[in-house]
């Protein structure tokens, strides 16, 4: 088919009025007729529709037509609905081309109607002279491995696995902590409902740890991930605990014997742990783990005690760090966040003053199961304080860190504060704040309760300064109360930052080992920002949860469970179409220099023996390859080089 | 039955290319054997190519002078086959460098400015010598060049190959791959986090030039001398210039070197400081194919308005 001279049919959308409100219609559909090799030219109010698309098959087979261009809308909207459409008629769906005269054109050129019809017409142009180059391509099919990857098990991770293993798959879950539960386990309550949240959460962490379809890989990381969409290979690594998970029964003699002490981080450096030690009480799985930077036991004639005192024995310092290679269909990201950092913001003297805290440290604190048992206790004087202040926003909606809104913040501070105010009427709560957002379900409802009935006092102002007073042992805080429009000081006794939520440090390199894109926030890219929010632009991997961006507890549950369904619809199909987009490498020409491996932003092309090798269900046809090869020796299947010079020809013509 | 003649006429070259064919060695004895070498300045008194009966003409250097084009211009009347020999012949070469400057800038600076020459009169050479062209151009740029053997010089083993080719009535052809295909160097993985001028930093001498942030020009230049500066541990400078594949050689290279760089942001080079690392662009990227690119030549008064968008194409 590719040999019979092109007839091809344009077929031209108004969008309504997003396109027809801007560019002449009429004229821009006279101008495609007269184009090489254009048959008919039509246009349609909406080409998308059922009529819309009757019409093109209509006129496909009244005029013989070969290839099809519709100047619309984007691509990733309605190039497939196109395609569809080209195959119901019987011919290649690859024989298709689509205009994007709306987002390119009429959308940004929304007052510059006669310029926009050229560049219409530039634009209609070029994809009328692609279209004559255009090559019939076939679709394959590729078998899904049936198991799936979860990275991360926290909430989020915890769900999509339980999800997955609950409807029959296999499920690895990476974590790189000893324990799963992220960073849920160490809330006290969680907000509206002041449910607690280990009650919440341990149940799901136990139902993990026990299911027989979930391979639970605690402490553990992925170092490598290797194949394409259904066919993963990934390495993990899993480090030593020096603790044979199976033997030990967490009986605690351990840590009667460890002489260390190490600040814990499960209670945000608020208490002690020992060397040898379990995160928390409910820690799945069950056992203790060493850490070796505070261990003297690696050096045997220096410790040992806890070897000595385990009846179990599960203690090996010989232990060594083991790399397991797994097979899988998908992978599901849920990698979590970081707490911004509060040393960085000056200003509120984290770190300088030991009554300013995080709102992590004050979360561990209202803790039953934390370092003071939930009491409240200012950390210089250790006495219960009689004013609490709260500052929203610290790291976060501010262009000198994180210019985006963390979106929990508000509500922990809120929940901290009834908390607070509930156990301890006696105790102020100030919160200062750029602008309480409680947007969620019921979260608008506690933020009005927590105001009226509990009298928590707001002040709208950003803090400028936080210091210790000079005449008493206080904390002094100046703001701008922007509704008296004057500046305010409060003496208080503790000061917590509302810290936001980052994108976890480590996460550029794993973005890497993954081929994943990081928006400019540093989260992890979705494929779609509405309309595919689980999917990212690799086949097969998803992401969900705060590694997506920030979300609270409903939302991070809600992505996982549609990253899980996600993930199930390909791993119960069994197989999966691969475009056949895939980089063709020319073997006369390849030099084997390794330029286009270095390029490929998924990871799909490798030098064996010294010729480039394109794994086709790995490879998008993004092209970055045929542009870095300094000798045209690879080239994407729908993107070649004779189509691109076809429309940058059509393109610089002079106009007739 | 008389012995296929030879050929070979010198233009503004080193000479370089002429004593590559004495470094055929013993195998200039077969070759003796069965060409007749008519004309070889460098070798034999003669003024000019005899009338007739050359078989095959070598032509060696660019054209820079009016005498350097009537002298292609006779050889290639007088040759059945002509021979682009060299870098110099087919691309210009070295000596295609001052294109950077006008012809007035050169003769100025090589008779007045040179802290070496004493003209108080300043008298540049007055028109009894042949007098210089605009710019320095590749014969192809005048003749029809029926086969190109690049190279500065052009390895022995290639004008064997050649001439045995011609003898046997075959077609010579370079299998149009690049360098990197017979570079014996290790390739890892090319993560560059640093770009960095020869000499200033340790060279790991059995791991790819490219990979350790040198400016090696393998990737984008025909492949046929056995990677022969590679192999001697020094990058490749792109005497072959570019395959039969590609319009400009620098334009690929330069498009190629954005991609070697680590994909972390964090850890790659900025753009600027690449840019400080290579100072001599032309000289790095065209050192040998400047007169045969895109550009061919500085333009220095920019006098022709360019219209935005529609160019004839």
């Amino acid at each position: 088919m590719s040999t019979e001279h092109p007839k091809i049919g344009v077929f031209i959308c108004h969008c309504g009025s997003n396109i027809a409100g801007v560019i002449d219609i009429p004229k821009l559909v006279e101008y495609a007729a007269t184009l090489p090799n254009v048959v008919v030219a039509e246009d349609y109010r909406y080409m998308c529709s059922d009529p819309g698309q009757d019409l093109i098959k209509e006129r496909a087979r009244e005029k013989g037509l070969n290839r099809v261009v519709v100047a619309a809308c984007s691509p990733t909207l309605h190039e497939p609905t196109f395609r569809r459409v080209l195959e119901n008629i019987g011919l290649n769906p690859f024989f298709f081309d689509m205009s994007n005269i709306r987002e390119h054109c009429s959308w940004v050129h929304t007052h510059e109607e006669e310029a926009a019809l050229e560049k219409a017409k530039d634009l209609v142009k070029m994809a009328v002279a692609r279209a004559a180059e255009l090559k019939p391509l076939e679709q394959k099919q590729v078998d899904v491995k049936a198991s799936v990857l979860v990275v991360g098990a926290g909430i989020t991770g915890i769900q999509a696995a339980l999800d997955i293993a609950d409807a029959g798959y296999k499920v690895y879950l990476v974590e790189k902590e000893p324990s799963i539960g992220g960073h849920m386990a160490q809330l006290d309550k969680t907000f509206p409902t002041l449910d607690c949240s280990s009650c919440i959460l341990t149940p799901k962490m136990s139902l993990v740890g026990q299911h027989p379809n979930i391979e639970l890989l605690t402490y553990s990381e992925v170092r490598e991930v290797d194949g394409y969409v259904g066919n993963f290979k990934v390495k993990v690594e899993r480090k030593p605990r020096y603790v044979i998970e199976d033997k030990c029964t967490a009986c605690a003699d351990c840590l009667e014997v460890c002489p260390v002490n190490v600040p814990d981080e499960f209670n945000a450096g608020l208490g002690w742990r020992k060397a040898i030690y379990i995160s928390f009480a409910q820690a799945v799985p069950n056992a203790y783990v060493i850490d070796t930077e505070h261990c003297l036991g690696m050096t045997p004639i220096a410790c040992g005690k806890c070897k000595d005192a385990c009846e179990a024995e599960a203690i090996d310092y010989e232990m060594k760090p083991e790399i397991l290679e797994l097979d899988v269909g998908a992978i599901i990201v849920a990698t979590g966040f970081e707490l911004f950092d509060a040393m960085q913001q000056l200003e509120y003297g984290y770190g300088k003053y030991p009554d300013v805290m995080t709102n992590l440290e004050m979360e561990r604190m209202l803790s039953a199961a934390g370092p003071t048992e939930g009491k409240i206790l200012r950390p210089s004087t250790m006495k219960k304080p009689k004013h609490i202040a709260y500052i929203q926003c610290v790291g976060s909606r501010n262009e000198r860190y994180n210019a985006y809104c963390s979106r929990v913040c508000c509500m922990a501070a809120l929940k901290q504060a009834r908390q607070i105010r509930e156990k301890y009427p006696e105790i102020n709560v100030t919160i200062f704040y750029i602008d309480m957002r409680a947007f969620g379900k019921g979260y608008e409802e506690f933020y009005e309760t927590t105001a009226r009935e509990h009298a928590v006092t707001f002040v709208r102002g950003r803090v400028s300064e936080v210091r210790e007073s000079f005449e008493t042992d206080k904390i002094v805080i100046r703001a701008e109360d922007t509704f008296l429009g004057q500046p305010v000081e409060a003496e208080v006794d503790i000061v917590v930052l509302s810290c936001g939520i980052e994108a976890p440090k480590d996460l550029s390199e794993f973005a890497r080992i993954l081929g994943l894109q990081r928006s400019a926030d540093g989260f992890l890219l979705e494929a779609h920002p509405k309309l595919r929010p689980v999917e990212t632009n690799t086949d097969g991997i998803f992401i969900a949860g705060a590694v997506q961006g920030p979300k609270d507890i409903p939302d991070s549950v809600a992505q996982a469970k549609g990253a899980a369904a996600s993930a199930l619809a390909m791993v119960a199909a069994g197989q999966v179409k691969v475009q056949p987009y895939a980089a063709i490498v020319n073997e006369d020409l390849c030099a084997g220099c390794g330029i286009c491996e270095a390029s490929c932003p998924y990871g799909a092309v490798k030098v064996v023996d010294n010729l480039a090798q394109v794994t086709e269900a790995q490879c998008k046809g993004c092209g970055t390859c045929a542009a870095a090869c300094p000798n045209q020796a690879i080239a994407p299947q729908h993107f070649t080089m004779e189509q691109i010079i076809a429309q940058l020809d059509a393109l610089f013509q002079e106009a007739k | 039955m008389t012995k296929p003649s030879l050929a070979v006429e010198t233009l503004s070259i080193c000479s370089g290319c002429e004593i590559a064919i004495l470094d055929l060695h013993l195998a200039l004895a077969d070759v003796l054997d069965a060409i007749d070498l008519k004309y070889i300045q460098v070798l034999m008194d003669h003024r000019e190519p005899p009338k007739e009966g050359v078989t095959v003409g070598f032509v060696s250097g660019g054209v820079r002078n009016e005498e350097h084009l009537e002298r292609l211009k006779m050889l290639r009347e007088r040759s059945q086959i002509l021979v682009a020999f060299g870098a110099c012949s087919a691309f210009g070469g070295v000596p295609g460098l001052a294109n950077l400057h006008t012809k007035d800038e050169i003769m100025e600076e090589v008779y007045i400015n040179t802290k070496s020459t004493v003209n108080p009169k300043k008298i540049i050479p007055p028109k009894i010598v042949p007098p210089m062209l605009e710019e320095l151009h590749p014969v192809d740029d005048f003749v029809k060049v029926d086969y190109v053997l690049p190279g500065c010089p052009p390895p022995p083993k290639l004008i064997a190959e050649l001439v045995t080719c011609l003898l046997e009535g075959r077609e010579f052809h370079l299998e149009p791959k690049t360098v990197c295909d017979q570079c014996p160097l290790i390739k890892e993985e090319k993560a560059v986090t640093e770009f960095k001028r020869w000499g200033t930093d340790i060279v790991f001498t059995e791991r790819c030039f490219l990979e350790q942030g040198y400016q090696c020009l393998g990737p984008s230049t025909q492949a046929g001398c056995e990677a022969r500066c590679p192999t001697a541990l020094s990058p490749c400078r792109g005497c072959f210039g570019p395959t039969e594949n590609v319009e400009d050689q620098a334009a690929k290279m330069i498009g190629a070197l954005g991609s070697i760089v680590v994909q972390d942001p964090s850890k790659a080079p900025a753009p600027e400081k690449i840019v400080k690392e290579v100072p001599d662009l032309v000289g790095t990227y065209l050192r040998f194919t400047f007169a045969h690119s895109t550009f061919k030549k500085a333009v220095h008064t920019p006098t022709v308005k360019t219209k935005p968008m529609k160019a004839t194409t």
